[in-house]
């Protein structure tokens, strides 16, 4: 997250919003979304928060071009979802949230999934399929 | 990594091999260098220099430290576009797209190990597969399976592109119990 804070300018002064502001609307969004396993904020992020500090803004990056902003989000799917389908709708959910809640206009959200993981609801049925396991 | 960046590390690199050739060459028993530091050392003024050049290489090396750790970015590395829509850009790593290819290639029976490779092309995902199989199985039908299940899984879990999938067979386990024994 860098560069200058987005800002709304209106009749009486400019209302601006901390990019740390988006970054948590924005993951809490994208969290939300069926198939979304976690957000990805590297490995620092990830060894703070195991120590107990919540960081809702964890992979997400904010970037303001002029009075536009992007975001990218770093998340990680569970396994056996179509993956398209679900950066589709993380994608509607964050633009949808941020433009609502910030009144900030979303010119991109861009999706990187950092990985895929099995769903914590039915990991017996893909480790039944463990090659080493076998014969 | 910034054009300044590359200049400080150019020169740290440099700085490490002078220090290593002249490590070396202490080590085949050439002295003249620890008399040329004594010889140096030995005026305050030129104390005062090594100092400061020391100082500086302590600044750039704790610099470059913290920044081969990394910082709170999310992490970059290689990855493959998968849709380019007017929402934005969805795209994936490598290591997400053999995630997926293992778990197709564990539905495949008589696999015993298997090592993935992954190159992004512009026609598609390119997979090529290092396969230790099982040698009851037939190879040719066993392959059609692999190919078969991989793209099927990409195409529909991933949304990719497949370019290819290749299959190598490196070599054979030995089966616990043969079927039909």
């Amino acid at each position: 997250m860098d560069g200058k804070k987005p800002e709304i300018n209106t009749e009486l002064g400019a209302i601006r919003i901390a990019d740390e502001v988006v970054a948590t609307v924005a993951g809490l969004a994208a969290s939300e979304v069926e198939g979304v396993a976690t957000l990805s904020g590297g490995w620092g992020t990830d060894l703070v928060e195991k120590l107990g500090k919540k960081n809702f803004g964890k992979g997400i990056r904010v970037e303001v071009i002029g009075e536009e902003t992007k975001i990218d989000i770093y998340a990680v799917i569970d396994y056996g979802y179509q993956i398209p389908k679900v950066a589709e709708e993380i994608q509607n959910e964050v633009k949808q949230a941020v433009e609502n809640m910030t009144g900030l206009k979303v010119m991109a959200v861009n999706v990187h999934i950092v990985s895929v993981i099995l769903k914590k609801s039915e990991p017996e049925e893909i480790a039944s399929a463990d090659v080493k396991t076998e014969y | 990594m910034t054009g300044i960046w590359r200049v400080v590390l150019f020169f740290y690199s440099l700085l490490l091999v002078a220090v290593s050739v002249s490590a070396l060459i202490l080590a085949i028993g050439r002295t003249e260098i620890l008399d040329s530091i004594s010889i140096a050392a030995s005026s305050s003024e030129t104390r005062l220099i090594i100092a400061g050049i020391a100082l500086l290489l302590l600044v750039l090396s704790i610099i470059t430290l913290f920044y081969s750790i990394g910082s709170n970015s999310a992490p970059k590395t290689k990855t493959v576009l998968v849709n380019n829509g007017i929402a934005g850009q969805v795209s994936m790593t490598i290591p997400a797209v053999k995630v997926i290819v293992m778990k197709a290639v564990k539905t495949v029976e008589g696999i015993k190990d298997i090592k993935t490779t992954v190159n992004n092309k512009p026609e598609g995902v390119e997979v090529l597969l290092h396969t230790m199989i099982n040698p009851e199985y037939n190879i040719p039908e066993m392959s059609e399976r692999i190919q078969t299940v991989v793209r099927q899984q990409l195409e529909d879990i991933g949304g990719l592109k497949v370019a290819g999938v290749r299959v190598l067979i490196d070599d054979f386990g030995s089966a616990a119990k043969a079927p039909g024994n």
